[in-house]
């Protein structure tokens, strides 16, 4: 188990330094090490009792520099690679969950054709495949919606969670209505949690919006249940959801401004003032699916 | 009778072997490391526990030292947590653990990474624990009956133990993250900014607090068995260095090793910087 890199590691030396010493081999060799956590690497990494050299790694790797993390990245998609030719071996799941975890705290995006062998490699646990999809949809913000839009979630939805974060950067009200194809399926609804309570905090200054998908929710599923929980959760306003069912016009325009106008900073609430309040009435959902009267 | 001595005579382990086994340790003390001495002094872990480890050091062949050193920690992790003996002689109603900032928000994300989705959400969190929204995140938690784990290992905690009911981190004088890396001996990470939080969790009945073994601490270096006339529970092993950063000679703590703790049980958290 010698090892280059170890010669190369000098104690209290700064670790981007370090990194900087080392050639594409052998940090692909330190990945290695980390990933199959062999105690080479807790010199380099320590941690403390009840941690390992995996979190340690990630929280130190994490503040270098972007250059420096790319080259790291580097060697994790290499090594990604290599694992994914090796499914079924044992202990190759767990590395592939190992380096997936050091590739989405250094943040740097993976390439679209790795991310898409992972995300299908139907032989790997879907965790394993959900777990790749967060961190590529997290992380890559240069995959065009189409991609997202495009991947059937009633079919796949493990893949529900990153298409929803997805989604949810560039138009949240769309990422929300994906909802509507998770009905029938046997999605873990803890992977929806985050994802849905991001979509509502980037609409939450637009309950009519709010409003159209909690309609376009079919009435008696759980996806509406759950996106009703959503919206009455201690973090968003006490009234949000009842603004957001409410067919009261007086009402939602009372909760913009009591609930939302107070935390905005000065410049957004002017910004805010001069939306008329014709506009958000006039701004209906037309589905068929709402209560008489609205 | 230490355990090593023990599994010696337990197992019956021929002359041969014994003289091979304390030859490797030899070996492997002069890569300064503390396992050795600490194989010796242990005395929590049962016989058969430690004649395990001991074959694993006695059948590694190749003779690198930190292959050797891979497959104990492995060898520990994997199959001898927690084998301590159940802690009877304390009973606090308060356990404490502390824990580096940015480590506790990618041990969280890492240990939960599917409802985390990524790691911004795991930071949310963690600042919504420490700005004391417990209330909300636990009733969040509970509308989806969701648990989160703290992290995927053994809990490592602390307590006071000269009051069942007091505070985990009652010897805090000044309120600086070094008394703390001090007295539970931590590693130090960094010379400046060091942010710990506590976690101040409740000892729920059922839960069983163990004392800490040597397969428990892997390599460690904050890590020693008690006095073997100590049987009560593990003590930290403070930094003797940090006398002069803290201004006071840090004691050591009692300390134990548990399953891995969920928010549930958490009653508070603390910044400390």
């Amino acid at each position: 188990m010698k090892r280059s890199y170890v010669k190369k590691f000098i104690k209290g030396k700064d670790i981007s330094e370090f990194i900087d010493t080392l050639n594409q081999k052998e940090i692909r060799e330190l990945v290695k090490d980390i990933i199959k956590k062999n105690s080479v690497s807790f010199d380099i990494f320590p941690f403390n009792r009840g941690e390992d050299v995996l979190i340690s790694a990630s929280v130190y790797l994490k503040k270098l520099d972007k250059n420096t993390r790319k080259l790291i990245n580097e060697q994790i998609e290499y090594l990604l690679k290599a694992y994914l030719r090796k499914i079924g071996e044992p202990n190759t799941e767990k590395y592939i969950n190992n380096l997936l975890t050091l590739h989405s705290i250094l943040g740097i995006p993976m390439s679209q054709r790795l991310a898409d062998n992972i995300i299908n490699a139907s032989e790997l646990s879907t965790a394993i495949r959900t777990y790749a999809a967060n961190a590529f949809a997290s992380l890559n913000d240069q995959v065009s919606d189409s991609y997202w839009e495009n991947i059937n979630i009633s079919e796949k939805p493990f893949l529900s969670s990153a298409v929803i974060t997805a989604l949810t950067k560039c138009s949240p009200e769309k990422a929300l209505l994906k909802l509507k194809d998770l009905e029938d399926t046997d999605i873990d609804i803890k992977t929806l949690i985050y994802p849905v309570k991001n979509g509502v905090k980037k609409l939450i200054l637009k309950p009519i919006k709010l409003r159209e998908i909690f309609y376009a929710l079919s009435n008696s599923g759980t996806m509406r249940k759950f996106f009703e929980k959503i919206l009455s959760l201690k973090e968003f306003p006490d009234n949000l959801f009842k603004t957001v069912t409410s067919d009261n016009v007086e009402e939602k325009f009372s909760y913009l401004y009591h609930n939302m106008m107070k935390p905005l900073k000065r410049q957004q609430a002017d910004d805010y003032k001069n939306v008329p309040i014709n506009l958000l009435a006039s701004d209906k959902p037309n589905n068929s699916e709402f209560p008489k009267g609205y | 009778m230490n355990s090593f001595k023990k599994a010696l005579k337990d197992y019956r382990m021929p002359a041969k072997e014994k003289e091979k086994i304390n030859n490797k340790l030899a070996e492997w003390k002069k890569e300064n490391s503390n396992i050795p001495d600490n194989i010796y002094l242990e005395h929590f872990l049962p016989s058969e526990n430690m004649s395990e480890i001991l074959k694993v050091i006695l059948n590694n062949y190749s003779g690198d030292i930190q292959e050797l050193e891979t497959a104990y920690i492995k060898e520990g992790y994997d199959r001898h947590i927690r084998k301590g003996g159940e802690i009877k002689n304390a009973s606090p109603e308060k356990i404490g653990r502390a824990v580096e900032k940015e480590r506790f928000i990618t041990q969280i994300f890492e240990a939960n990474s599917l409802y985390f989705v990524n790691e911004d959400n795991a930071k949310e969190f963690v600042e919504k624990l420490i700005e004391n929204k417990l209330e909300e995140i636990m009733s969040e938690l509970k509308m989806f009956r969701q648990k989160i784990d703290i992290s995927r290992y053994s809990t490592w905690v602390t307590w006071n133990k000269h009051k069942k009911s007091g505070e985990p981190f009652y010897f805090l004088k000044n309120n600086d993250p070094y008394e703390v890396l001090a007295s539970l001996g931590m590693e130090e990470y960094d010379d400046e900014d060091i942010v710990l939080l506590l976690l101040i969790f409740e000892k729920q009945d059922n839960l069983i607090l163990y004392r800490p073994t040597i397969a428990d601490a892997g390599d460690n270096k904050f890590f020693c068995p008690p006095p073997e006339e100590f049987k009560d529970y593990g003590l930290t092993m403070p930094h003797k260095a940090f006398k002069n950063k803290i201004g006071y000679k840090p004691e050591q703590k009692p300390e134990a090793v548990c399953k891995p703790l969920t928010i549930d049980c958490l009653l508070k958290i603390k910044e400390l910087k």
